[in-house]
């Protein structure tokens, strides 16, 4: 059971109160856990008020804060607006945040991944695909990736309905990198993608063998792999087109 | 967790309560301040039948805490007083069965003419993703928006 709820007014406040709390960001995935009293937490941070917002560029690179909120991330062209615009509907969006995306290793992370995206901790900067070994108590202050690679990039998405439904699996490709999304507690590069990357077919079928999906309510082990494969595969072949 | 007193902006008039910070504005509405229209549907943020105006954009009461909505402004379904087109054409166009959904489709419809004021079909499917209705099939809604915002 919860017995205290903060609401820090900056980063570094809430770093200092994080020990052995739950942060919560836009509360689309911890708001569920704490109502369904499932979580093992007894604090929960907010970062609402922690200034944590906004979206910058500069010398080529975009910054977005981790509690810019998915509605807001549509707005950016390429490849990790369209990641956020697949994410629920318009009333999560105007709360889910990208951080807290990035964190549980959503539709967004899966983007960003493929941009070799870096996380900003405060204290250190580490490439995303270092985050979730590395995150800790850590608070992710923000993400930036090169506005190239996302612009030229591409996001496809298969789920059990076309809108407001967790994703079977993500595929997200940009400067010759390849993600894949849904397959596991969060999004991996395919390195047997990105060797095919000139043969989607090669690659799809690379990027299925390296993947071994948990089974869900949303899609079994089977049907996550077998779309893992056409889904590489059809990214690929829109990336090319690009 | 102890109570304390929050403040906010109700419908157009000051609103305070005594509340835990982390309960739900959705529950916040529903027991202590008797507004009954944002319905506790899935309570995971999945079908939209909580949704409320938070500073005039759409959010989902049933996941967010009653301390983040402290001094801002809030609207639910009764705000609108019966006087809105989008209630009057979902009365003519049958766009109600049940009405568990009704409150939050039509805050979800209210905040799409209110950005975009000629949505086209498919733009008004888009903003009602998040809300989900077991009993039309969505299209005498669709067709309802279509009619307020002709």
């Amino acid at each position: 059971v919860v017995s205290e709820y903060l609401l820090p007014s900056s980063a570094d406040e809430a770093a200092a109160q994080r020990g052995g709390a739950v942060l919560m960001a836009g509360g689309t995935t911890v708001m569920p856990a704490v109502l369904a009293g499932s979580l093992r937490e007894t604090r929960v941070v907010g970062l609402a008020r922690a200034g944590l917002d906004g979206i910058s560029r500069e010398g080529g690179r975009t910054t977005i804060g981790a509690c810019t909120t998915l509605a807001a991330a549509t707005a950016l062209d390429g490849v990790v607006g369209a990641a956020a615009a697949a994410v629920g509907g318009p009333a999560l969006r105007n709360m889910a945040t990208v951080g807290g995306n990035v964190v549980v290793g959503g539709d967004v992370a899966c983007a960003l991944l493929a941009l070799d995206a870096t996380v900003d901790l405060g204290w250190r900067t580490v490439p995303l695909a270092d985050l979730w070994r590395e995150l800790g108590e850590d608070i992710v202050r923000s993400v930036a990736f090169n506005d190239e690679a996302a612009a030229g990039g591409v996001f496809v998405r298969w789920a059990r309905r076309a809108a407001n439904s967790p994703a079977v699996v993500c595929v997200a490709v940009a400067g010759g990198r390849v993600a894949v999304g849904g397959v596991g507690e969060h999004p991996v590069r395919s390195a047997g993608a990105e060797a095919h990357i000139d043969n989607p077919e090669a690659a799809g079928a690379a990027a299925a063998a390296e993947v071994d999906p948990p089974a869900d309510g949303i899609a079994s082990s089977w049907y996550r792999k077998r779309m893992t494969e056409v889904f590489v595969r059809r990214a690929l072949e829109a990336w090319h087109a690009v | 967790m102890p109570s304390e007193v929050f403040e906010f902006e109700l419908n157009g008039r000051p609103a305070e309560v005594m509340a835990k910070p982390l309960a739900t504005l959705g529950h916040v509405l529903r027991e202590q301040l008797e507004l009954r229209a944002a319905k506790a549907g899935c309570r995971q943020g999945g079908c939209g039948s909580c949704t409320v105006m938070v500073d005039g954009e759409p959010m989902l009461s049933c996941l967010l805490p009653v301390a983040n909505v402290a001094g801002r402004s809030v609207q639910t379904l009764e705000g609108f007083g019966g006087e809105d087109r989008l209630q009057q054409v979902f009365h003519e166009r049958f766009a109600v069965q049940c009405g568990f959904c009704a409150p939050g489709m039509l805050i979800a419809a209210r905040a799409l003419l209110d950005r975009n004021p000629s949505p086209s079909r498919e733009e008004i499917a888009e903003a009602l993703v998040g809300n989900v209705c077991r009993c039309t099939g969505y299209q005498s809604i669709i067709d309802a928006i279509a009619e307020a915002a002709a």
